[in-house]
């Protein structure tokens, strides 16, 4: 019975379907099985989903309506967990943006949803984003790290413009920062002083895994 | 046909609403799919060019029902602007098989090309050069220069953005980018005069404000009216305020616009099939909604910036051929717009790859542009070059649309593979490495890699290319 709950919740999230997402979960729930089990499950689904989209046979649409499936369905693991006083270990938080000045968000979009799949907690600001509200998501998610994105090389300066916020309000040491976007590379994210750099969402992870030294 | 635009806009007020997020994976999402199986349109990676009618009137069919059962969302008002058959059939009839851009002396007159269309202006019938990436203002005159030596180049979108000006760097919104556009607007014109040229069209559109871009469109001494500028869709199937005042800004200026149908091939519009078919509805609804002057494809691999992959190349080709076989407009530039490599070997073989499937489809080449538009210093005249070249070989040969899909699937063989493990923009040279900055030449060993690939066209595919120099 464990095994058939665990996998329909699996199913559910690979198949996009976040009724059944919900549904299954609640099942375990009541079945009095372990809701860690239901999570890893899902985040397995999640690692297979972003398997087939490294190559190509998932795009990000199916991404985003199995991450919604997986939404779905973790309030009522969660809820569990902290009903039996269980927490849940995760890599880290992280603040996602494309830069003030920038509207371009595809590129960001699957390096959140890749991150999301390995584990990191990320809260996507979306585009156009000050380095003050940047830096107010970190502190009211308590975050480990800001990721920022920029496409155009006009936008790129909104990065260090993050840095020298940090450093000026002596929060430099509090967050670590990530770059990258189609205009970034290694050496302005060195000139700039930034944690970390990846030139697409699959060196992202490793990046953020690396810099955050968990995982 | 100008005109009819202003009834559709006011539909970005009237629409259904929709949210955003619903209508990427509620609406556009679920349908486009429908429609790849419905009319079984299926990505071959062995069938980059197109050759199989029937699949690209597929293509058609999936991207008018499209537009039709999804339209296009206002990202400012939050609605849905949607058209009829009728109205799309009278774009059709009355969108113009004739574009013109430059003014006097340099005024370039495209009209339609189709497949195989030899005997129809000259092959290809139009040579875009593109500036991309940022240019340092100290060669950017060279840079410019580069491109309106060349005299296989019809126009050019001189895009190169300028990093700093006065030191500030020059951030959307702010005085500094207004500066930035004065000043390349400036330098722009003054490159054209000094090659002969005054009246040779820009169409670069560099700005992220529009304010920026209206400074500079002064006709005494800036934006000149037979210039272009930008107004494309948002990823997927989307349009702003910003871009249709941008088109009526340029129309009422006098001027031009370019469109684009574009897909992120991996993230939005899935697939290549899928893709395919989003670019052929975008550039529909660029005809709709901005009655663009010319329209580009633009397909981009999401996860690494590639306009040249086997992948990107099949949306694009596909795509811009299902608009290009069913709509007699005068433009459609073909990919790659952008090349992934920095300046050398690669970079000219992905030109010549896109020469060679552009011209039997009747697309305008389009060359220059290095390192996916992203590094510092990498776009130069010779790339454009060698578009220029391979198209008019392919025109001497007569290839059919079949004997270049042959052609290509073994070019993009030899550079896919830096592609594929994210290495191509690492790459190559940058400008200065390419060429003697002053003098404004192609140093002798970039020459020798340039005429090394000409003679491997010859030598390995066939192709008529010609080796004196001589275009």
């Amino acid at each position: 019975m464990t095994d058939t709950i665990v996998i329909k919740l699996h199913e559910a999230v690979l198949n996009m379907d976040d009724q059944g997402a919900e549904q299954a979960a609640k099942e375990l729930v009541t079945a009095g099985l372990d809701p860690l089990e239901g999570i890893r499950s899902m985040t397995s689904a999640m690692a297979e989903m972003g398997n087939k989209f490294e190559h190509g046979e998932a795009f990000v649409p199916e991404l985003l309506l199995a991450s919604d499936a997986l939404k779905r369905a973790m309030p009522v693991l969660e809820d569990e967990l902290k009903k039996r006083n269980v927490k849940r270990e995760k890599l880290g938080t992280i603040i996602a943006g494309t830069v003030k000045g920038d509207v371009h968000e595809v590129g960001k979009d699957i390096v959140v949803m890749m991150l999301s799949l390995a584990g990191f907690d990320v809260i996507n600001l979306g585009a156009d984003v000050s380095a003050s509200d940047f830096i107010a998501a970190a502190e009211s998610n308590k975050a480990d790290a800001i990721a920022m994105s920029s496409l155009m090389s006009t936008t790129m300066a909104g990065q260090r413009e993050l840095i020298d916020f940090l450093k000026q309000l002596g929060l430099r040491e509090k967050y670590k920062v990530f770059v990258g976007g189609g205009s970034v590379k290694q050496a302005w994210a060195d000139q700039i002083g930034a944690d970390g750099y990846a030139q697409d969402a699959i060196e992202a992870v490793s990046m953020a895994k690396k810099v955050l030294a968990r995982g | 046909m100008k005109g009819r635009f202003l009834d559709y806009w006011a539909r970005a007020e009237t629409g259904p609403i929709v949210l955003e997020k619903d209508f990427d994976l509620k609406r556009y999402w679920p349908r486009v799919n429908e429609l790849a199986r419905k009319y079984k349109v299926e990505y071959d990676p062995q069938h980059i060019v197109p050759t199989d009618d029937e699949q690209l009137d597929n293509v058609w069919r999936a991207a008018y029902e499209l537009v039709l059962d999804v339209g296009f969302l206002c990202q400012d008002t939050g609605r849905v602007i949607m058209f009829t058959p009728d109205e799309i059939e009278e774009m059709i009839d009355h969108i113009h098989p004739v574009g013109r851009v430059g003014m006097g002396e340099e005024e370039f007159t495209y009209t339609y090309k189709g497949f195989e269309d030899y005997d129809n202006q000259r092959n290809p019938h139009l040579v875009m050069g593109r500036v991309l990436g940022q240019i340092s203002p100290e060669i950017y005159s060279s840079v410019c220069m580069s491109y309106l030596k060349e005299p296989c180049i019809d126009f050019v979108h001189f895009q190169g953005i300028i990093p700093k000006v006065h030191g500030m760097p020059t951030k959307p919104g702010s005085p500094w980018e207004m500066l930035a556009e004065l000043q390349r607007v400036a330098l722009v014109r003054d490159a054209c005069r000094r090659a002969g040229k005054p009246g040779y069209s820009d169409g670069g559109t560099v700005p992220v404000r529009l304010q920026a871009q209206m400074a500079a469109d002064d006709p005494r001494w800036g934006t000149p009216a037979g210039d272009s500028r930008g107004a494309y869709m948002n990823p997927c199937m989307k349009t702003t305020y910003d871009w249709m005042c941008r088109a009526l800004h340029m129309y009422q200026y006098g001027g031009h616009t370019w469109g684009g149908g574009t897909a992120y091939v991996g993230g939005m519009s899935g697939g290549p099939k899928t893709s395919a078919i989003n670019i052929c509805a975008e550039m529909i609804g660029c005809a709709l909604l901005y009655e663009s002057s010319g329209i580009g494809t633009w397909a981009l691999d999401a996860i690494y910036f590639s306009n040249s992959s086997k992948q990107s190349l099949f949306a694009s080709w596909w795509g811009g051929g299902a608009f290009k076989k069913h709509v007699a407009y005068c433009c459609v530039i073909g990919a790659p717009i952008q090349m992934t490599y920095k300046l050398g070997k690669d970079y000219f073989w992905e030109h010549a790859a896109g020469a060679v499937g552009c011209a039997p489809l009747g697309f305008g080449v389009c060359g220059g542009a290095g390192c996916q538009s992203a590094g510092l210093d990498v776009s130069c005249g010779l790339g454009c070059r060698m578009s220029a070249e391979v198209g008019r070989a392919v025109g001497r040969a007569r290839l059919t649309r079949k004997e270049a899909n042959e052609i290509v699937i073994r070019i993009t063989d030899k550079y896919q593979p830096r592609i594929d493990d994210r290495t191509a923009h690492t790459i190559g040279l940058t400008y200065q490495e390419a060429y003697d900055v002053e003098e404004v030449r192609p140093k002798a060993e970039f020459m020798k890699t340039y005429n090394q690939v000409k003679s491997e066209l010859k030598e390995e595919f066939g192709l008529p290319m010609k080796l004196t120099g001589a275009i």
